[in-house]
């Protein structure tokens, strides 16, 4: 394996999908309640989180 | 002009990839960790789908999916720690959108399409539950004499549900919608993920209308003739 510079944009998206689907896995499971209401804040969170990892990420390339 | 260069020599010639871009060797390294995930999800999710379907076992879709979920999003960090994961991101993304439109789905969603009213007058009938998938459903359960507590499950994917229930009895309902709104008798809730659970009449005699309403996106009122 030649490139073996983290990818941060992937870091951020990887950690996002292990949430999300750790709290639907225990919403389904009745461990926890996830509430509908805070899934689209939850989702427009863990999109801009990615968005700003990436943007940090490409920054710290240019340096 | 050097035509004669090699990938996995730095110097030959021309340098053809440019810094940050995979050789050859590495987008073929990645094309089959990307068909060796893809394959098994596949695989994994055509058994499943056909045991469900060719068999009694009820495969538990909204359990499973946000596990594979998880299972995605680990392989994402893992291989991120390495290398670019995009093509990982896009399968993580797909698996979201089926996770959030599986939970807001009703459990016992059916593939019917357009208007359908239900009137049943015994309470096998009415116990048996109701499913529609998109359109309007009206289930009348005025004409029910109950003799002993009952509950009735109605599910509808997309639209309008109303259900129509006997005056005076004691009533336990939960109703809730993925989007949309929900009306029992005089409560209300609209929004993302409505709901209403509550008992009306309760210190009324008699057998217990239990009613468990669910509808992904659209309406449910639940209303008195």
């Amino acid at each position: 394996m030649n490139d073996s510079k983290p990818d941060f944009a992937g870091l951020g998206f990887g950690m996002f999908f292990i949430v999300v689907g750790a709290a639907f896995t225990l919403h389904q499971l009745d461990a926890w309640e996830l509430q509908l209401s805070y899934l689209l804040p939850l989702v427009l969170i863990g999109i801009g989180v990615s968005m700003l990892v990436g943007w940090a990420a490409s920054a710290r390339r240019e340096q | 002009m050097n035509t004669d260069w090699s990938p996995t020599e730095p110097g030959g010639g021309a340098e053809p990839f440019a810094a940050g871009r995979p050789s050859p060797d590495e987008a073929t390294h990645r094309r089959a960790w990307d068909q060796v995930l893809g394959g098994v999800l596949l695989v994994v999710a055509g058994s499943l789908w056909l045991l469900d379907t060719a068999s009694d076992v009820s495969v538990p879709w909204r359990t499973l999916l946000p596990i594979a979920l998880v299972v995605v999003g680990l392989a994402t960090v893992i291989l991120a720690l390495r290398r670019p994961a995009g093509e990982l991101i896009g399968t993580g993304v797909f698996l979201t959108v089926l996770v959030v439109v599986s939970a807001l789905a009703p459990a016992n969603l059916g593939f019917t399409i357009g208007e359908r009213s239900e009137r049943p007058s015994t309470l096998d009938q009415a116990t048996e539950g109701y499913s529609h998938g998109i359109g309007s459903l009206e289930v009348d359960l005025e004409r029910l004499e109950l003799s002993e507590s009952i509950t009735v499950e109605v599910g509808l994917g997309i639209g309008d549900l109303r259900i129509v229930v006997p005056e005076e009895v004691p009533l336990d309902v939960r109703a809730t919608a993925g989007v949309g709104e929900v009306e029992v008798l005089d409560r209300r809730s609209s929004g993302v993920g409505p709901r209403v659970e509550e008992l009306f009449d309760d210190d009324n005699d008699g057998p217990t209308l239990r009613i468990d309403a669910s509808v992904g996106v659209g309406q449910i009122q639940v209303v008195r003739p």
